[in-house]
């Protein structure tokens, strides 16, 4: 992934993380390894006439349910709705993906978006899914935060 | 005077967020009623009496679009204003959504002074 596509990443998350969750985000310069605890991910496609990819965003289920807390003003984790905490990865990829495409491309090309998925993944498959190129890493009080851009060339089903 | 609003949404975060926003906005609001995707909606739009329809567009089951289409070819909804809350930003969409009636569009995450306008231009017409 080109830098300048990083650095738009880079930034729409961090702004997102902040209007949205009220998280504030910290960039990190090691290799992305995973959070202690249990890890989610969340995944979003897009395509336009011109271009496809996806976007995935990956951070720790404890951190996943403060952000559900904040976005609800719920200060007790057991009064969350029991799915919060993808919910909230969900919607954070799902408005990362929209805010990204519109400073990339402007809002001139029509994407269409996929409805996010959200998996529980383990160690190993948050190495597999962010090791190597493209992949960005952030932390919020101290808890990873991984995310990647991939694009393609050319219209796909999504 | 106090408004009977339908928030659409699979996203039972979001759900809650559009409702506090509401809250926070000032808006005085009688009645929440919340659905998960288009047809749960329809459902409670036949049921209830709804002054505004602040919805998704990407759901499954029923998306925002073609709940918008529904609505728009049963006369007693016709004159229901739907309001899109979405993250997709492209002005084809916008003009294809208001195309097929909505009246609106507002771009997560939302602001409550967005909201307040909202209501100011279709509710609060005196």
């Amino acid at each position: 992934m080109e830098d300048s596509n990083k650095n738009i990443l880079l930034e729409v998350l961090t702004e997102i993380f902040e209007e949205f969750a009220f998280v504030f985000l910290e960039e990190e310069s090691d290799d992305g390894a995973p959070p202690d605890d249990d890890a989610l991910l969340a995944e979003i496609g897009f395509s336009s006439s011109r271009r496809s990819g996806k976007l995935i965003l990956a951070a720790s289920r404890s951190l996943c349910s403060e952000v559900a807390e904040n976005v609800l003003g719920e200060e007790d984790q057991e009064n969350l709705p029991w799915n919060a905490s993808r919910n909230a990865l969900q919607e954070l990829v799902n408005i990362a993906c929209g805010n990204i495409l519109a400073r990339l491309y402007g809002t001139k090309e029509n994407f269409e978006l996929s409805v996010p998925s959200c998996l529980e993944i383990s160690a190993e498959q948050w190495r597999r899914r962010l090791g190597g190129e493209g992949a960005i890493f952030l932390s919020a009080e101290g808890e990873p935060i991984g995310a990647r851009l991939t694009l393609d060339k050319g219209k796909r089903n999504i | 005077m106090a408004y009977n609003v339908l928030i659409v949404d699979d996203s039972v975060l979001i759900r809650s967020m559009v409702a506090k926003t509401l809250n926070v906005a000032g808006i005085e609001i009688d009645t929440y009623h919340y659905a998960a995707d288009g047809e749960e909606a329809l459902n409670k739009l036949e049921r209830n009496w709804i002054d505004i329809v602040f919805a998704d567009i990407n759901m499954p089951v029923m998306d925002g679009v073609q709940m918008v289409e529904a609505m728009r070819s049963r006369q007693h909804l016709k004159g229901t204003p739907v309001v899109i809350i979405s993250t997709e930003q492209s002005e084809e969409k916008i003009q294809q959504l208001r195309a097929k009636g909505v009246e609106d569009y507002l771009k997560k995450p939302f602001m409550p002074e967005e909201f307040k306008e909202i209501v100011a231009k279709y509710l609060d017409k005196g």
